[in-house]
């Protein structure tokens, strides 16, 4: 919306959300309550306010106000289908157009003047599916089908930009040129390029790396009275320049996973963790810490931390789901109480009593061997050597096998499991699955998203393996062109 | 019982009519301030609700106040003996031991319909089966209407808003097995389609006032009444072509979005007011603050008549936040430890907080004099029974207020008795074929009595046998 008219932030995250498992652009959490379009309504209504507001030579404003609509319905007929053309992001049918216009006269004759009468029509673009939702239109053709150019534009848009595809790509959509290979490579390439693509740290990372729950994630302040205010959003900041730093930078993506110098890390940050001055290119050893590679950020401590405690489920889960994209299931219904851990007296002891029946093994001798091994950090991002119940912390870890089968792969410490991370396929080809489903909206089945991660992540290596690489190797793929099924 | 001076904070008491042109001198008189002053709530500054104004009959309202991730039964339940008023209250409902005397407690309810068949999301199946009474595997999430919205169908026309969903946190994202997360983010369904609740009590406080505009005249609101009608008429005219072009998922949602459409241009029609104006927004902040806050809204929003349905999610299930001011650092990673002492803790916390909020209800005087508690039922309830097993027999069920007379409050009901022990809480779970439930009754026949106490006549509900009396 801000795009479209050129108006600032327009109040959209009073939307409410009910939270999506991955990323809010999966469609099926998408939501259309009367409460969401109450609520866009006023939201439209400002932002139209604010669009009528701006003077009449205003740049975004000549560009949709091209003429000057009380000279009659072919100026407004005109204004709509520009409007309508971008905000719809195709071309509209002339009987669209028509029934705008309509709707303007109609306003015209409850006493609005051109301009309140134009804002009406404006509106009722805005309120339109063909404006809220990312329609695909099967018209009964068989799936999966090719997108048609105005789709692809609309897909790689938000992929990259979370916005609406500007003019130029918009150009390619309506010449029907961006279904060709090359210029669909061109204008990824261009996207990349752009400034506009710092929505891929904000929505595609900022999700991914759970970077927008961070700041507002609940730590037990009397426990951790040094995790003073502003340091959780120096963590997400932290985050977010790693990201940043991937892809901008030439270092492969792999190594996100694994890499022995932090950037992004705040003076105040690094003091509070007792990193070393940064470099002269702004980067940190982490040498002689225990930290490597995203498991070793404190925000991904923080976030996974309960209130004054470390969770090793938590963390355990964040690595499978979010960096090795195997999400354990949530636990079966009809769960027993846990046996009596009394005597219990270290953590391990705990979580070996927990695993000990059957249908809570499934998991947990999964997630908890993982998250132990990240016990040397505290639930406020620091390392330490003895833990909440007064023992030293553990170390011994393990992280499953490649494949389902394959055997365990023990590590100690967080600096060996970062490497595990990064020398394996699993992070690598999880990456590729978090962007396609972000960048697609829709979750990877099981198969074909095995085969296309795969598919996805060696063509990103053969391509150099930096993470631009693997955003071009998805949007390239014919997973991300086509609709109905991966193939 | 005295009616006590409002407790309302400053912001959410009804401020004086200045921003209400609908209403006359008198307004200016009486005007809100006369809830502050214990008056009858604003009986003569509604002009422009005639129906309201010239019966004496008050409004019946309904609120379900949901807590998450059921309950530790072990300490909740009691002991199932007889329709008494002697009974002891069970060291959990100590805590409203405040407010027994306008509380029905109701042992030997069950909701069948709520356990995931096959098993997987007890959480996301028990939240849209709380109320619908209906399955969400077997449907395919078509889990039909809620009650609060039959009742919503019936009397939501009278007030400005027809319902409100409410509550204080939005849910992480969780899918459980099978059941996506919107599932549980909401107790309210309408032909299957969620209603979205709202958590920010600035956001619930000014859609309260929505459309109160003090400058404008009454004409130019007409005017701009009938221009968004016919903005809203134009989106609705693309729903012909639109809708067979769809996949059925699609569909679906495209048809959810136009029935919301729809919504609002009846809510754009509607001219009834709300029975005061606006003030300033309430203060928000953490979790605690945040809960207070909406108490005080619901209050507000019964008292001024600005609906008579609401449905609060006091927490959301599964979330992860924490509770450290009762030592509980998972509220529902708890339920499944056997800390029941912790878990006793969360579950008196929340009586705590709810009795107090019933306590304002009850000290609020309503258009006949009687308190708006009196003339309303609140339905205190978990999507499970006991959090530790998912089950959802023997549901923990309070019923607060008098309905206008539906409900005999001040005593237990007993409703059915559950096989099994019932040591730790714990009775033979109920599911279908093993007749454990036979000698429990379905909390559909307790929405069908409050449907007929709402105004909403009716003999059946999804899943239910027959009618639960409540005097």
């Amino acid at each position: 919306l801000s795009d479209l008219l050129g108006v600032s932030e327009t109040g959209c995250a009073k939307l409410p959300t009910e939270g999506a498992v991955g990323f809010d652009t999966i469609g099926t959490y998408l939501q259309t309550s009367p409460l969401h379009l109450e609520l866009f309504d006023g939201i439209t209504d400002d932002a139209l306010a604010r669009f009528f507001a701006l003077p009449p030579d205003a740049p975004s404003r000549r560009k949709i106000v091209i003429c000057d609509p009380s000279s009659g319905t072919a100026c407004v007929g005109q204004v709509l289908r520009t409007f309508g053309r971008a905000a719809w992001r195709r071309p509209l049918q002339e009987a669209e157009v028509a029934s705008l216009v309509a709707l303007t006269e109609r306003a015209r004759s409850m006493g609005e003047d051109a301009t309140g009468a134009l804002r009406a029509s404006m509106q009722a673009v805005l309120l339109s599916p063909h404006f809220a939702f990312k329609l695909e239109l099967d018209d009964g053709a068989k799936l999966p089908r090719a997108l048609t150019a105005h789709e692809l534009a609309t897909r790689l848009s938000y992929a990259l930009w979370s916005s609406m595809p500007d003019d130029e790509l918009s150009r390619a959509a309506d010449s029907g040129k961006l279904t060709d290979p090359a210029t669909l490579e061109a204008q990824i390439v261009r996207m990349l390029d752009s400034p506009r693509a710092r929505a891929l740290t904000t929505d595609f990372a900022g999700q991914w790396l759970a970077i927008r729950d961070l700041p507002a994630h609940e730590t037990d302040a009397q426990a951790y009275p040094k995790l003073v205010p502003g340091l959780k959003q120096a963590m997400a900041d932290q985050l977010a320049a790693t990201f940043d730093h991937y892809l901008r930078g030439d270092r492969p993506y792999v190594e996100m996973a694994s890499a022995d110098y932090a950037v992004g890390v705040s003076d105040a940050l690094a003091s509070y963790l007792g990193l070393p001055a940064a470099g002269p290119n702004g980067q940190r050893s982490l040498a002689g810490t225990p930290r490597r590679g995203l498991v070793g950020a404190a925000g991904v401590q923080v976030v996974t931390a309960r209130g004054a405690k470390t969770s090793y489920v938590a963390r355990g889960v964040f690595v499978l789901d979010r960096l090795l994209c195997r999400r354990p299931p949530d636990p079966p219904p009809g769960v027993p109480k846990l046996p009596d851990v009394a005597g219990a007296m270290t953590k391990r002891q705990i979580a070996d009593a927990h695993s000990g029946r059957p249908e809570c093994a499934a998991c947990h001798s999964w997630i908890d061997p993982i998250g132990l091994g990240m016990e040397v950090f505290d639930a406020a991002g620091r390392a330490r050597t003895v833990d909440e119940l007064g023992n030293p912390v553990e170390t011994a870890g393990a992280l499953p096998g490649e494949t389902g089968d394959a055997a365990k792969r023990p590590f100690d410490g967080p600096v060996q499991l970062a490497s595990l991370l990064g020398s394996g396929d699993g992070f690598r080809r999880c990456v590729a699955d978090r962007f396609l489903t972000f960048a697609i909206g829709r979750r990877l089945d099981d198969d074909d998203g095995q085969e296309w991660t795969k598919r996805i992540a060696d063509d990103a290596a053969r391509r150099g393996g930096r993470l631009r690489a693997l955003l071009f190797a998805s949007l390239s793929s014919s997973a991300f062109r086509a609709r109905g099924g991966s193939r | 019982m005295s009616r006590a001076i409002v407790s309302l904070p400053r912001w959410a008491r009804p401020a004086p009519a200045r921003s209400r042109p609908v209403l006359g001198r008198r307004a200016f008189l009486g005007g809100c301030s006369g809830v502050a002053l214990g008056l009858p709530f604003l009986e003569s500054l509604l002009p422009r609700s005639e129906a309201r104004a010239a019966t004496s009959t008050p409004p019946r309202r309904f609120l379900c106040y949901y807590v998450p991730n059921g309950v530790w039964m072990g300490g909740w339940a009691i002991p199932a003996r007889a329709t008494t008023s002697t009974f002891n209250l069970s060291p959990t409902l100590t805590s409203i031991a405040s407010i027994r005397e306008d509380t029905l407690i109701i042992n030997g309810l069950h909701n069948r319909p709520g356990i995931p068949r096959p098993v997987g999301g007890a959480h996301g199946t028990g939240v849209p089966g709380l109320l619908c009474c209906a399955e969400w595997k077997s449907t395919g999430g078509k889990v039909g209407t809620s009650m609060d919205q039959i009742a919503a169908n019936a009397i939501g026309s009278a007030t400005a808003l027809p319902s409100m969903q409410l509550g204080v946190e939005k849910h992480g994202p969780y899918d459980e097995i099978g059941v996506p997360s919107l599932a549980h983010g909401t107790l309210s369904w309408r032909n299957s389609q969620p209603l979205a609740k709202v958590t920010d009590p600035k956001l619930a406080f000014d859609r309260l006032f929505m459309g109160v505009d003090p400058k404008q005249s009454a004409a130019d609101a007409q005017r701009r009444r009938m221009l968004k009608q016919s903005i809203l008429d134009q989106v609705l005219d693309q729903q012909k072509s639109l809708l067979p072009r769809l996949g059925s998922e699609d569909a679906k949602k495209l048809g959810d979005y136009f029935q919301s459409v729809r919504d609002l241009e009846a809510r754009v029609a509607a001219t009834v007011p709300i029975a005061c104006g606006a003030t300033t927004s309430p203060t928000t902040g953490d979790y605690r603050t945040n809960l207070t806050a909406m108490h005080d809204i619901m209050a507000l929003a019964f008292q001024c008549d600005a609906t008579r349905v609401i449905t609060f999610q006091a927490a959301d299930a599964l979330a992860t936040y924490g509770m450290p001011w009762v030592g509980v650092d998972s509220p529902h990673g708890i339920t499944h430890t056997g800390d029941t002492g912790g878990i006793q803790r969360v579950d008196k916390w929340r009586l705590e907080q709810f009795a107090t909020f019933i306590k304002k209800l009850g000290s609020l005087q309503d258009v006949d004099g009687k308190s708006v508690l009196a003339n309303s039922a609140v339905y205190y309830t978990s999507e499970v029974s006991d959090g530790g097993r998912h089950s959802n027999e023997n549901r923990p069920t309070l019923l607060c207020g008098q309905l206008g007379g539906a409900i005999k409050t001040g005593r237990l009901l007993v409703a059915g008795t559950p096989n099994g022990s019932g040591a730790d809480g714990s009775w033979t779970p109920c599911d279908e074929g093993n007749g454990s439930c036979a000698n429990q009754t379905p909390a559909a026949n307790l929405y069908v009595a409050l449907l007929n106490g709402l105004g909403a006549p009716t003999t059946s509900f999804p899943s239910s046998t027959g009618m639960l009396a409540l005097t």
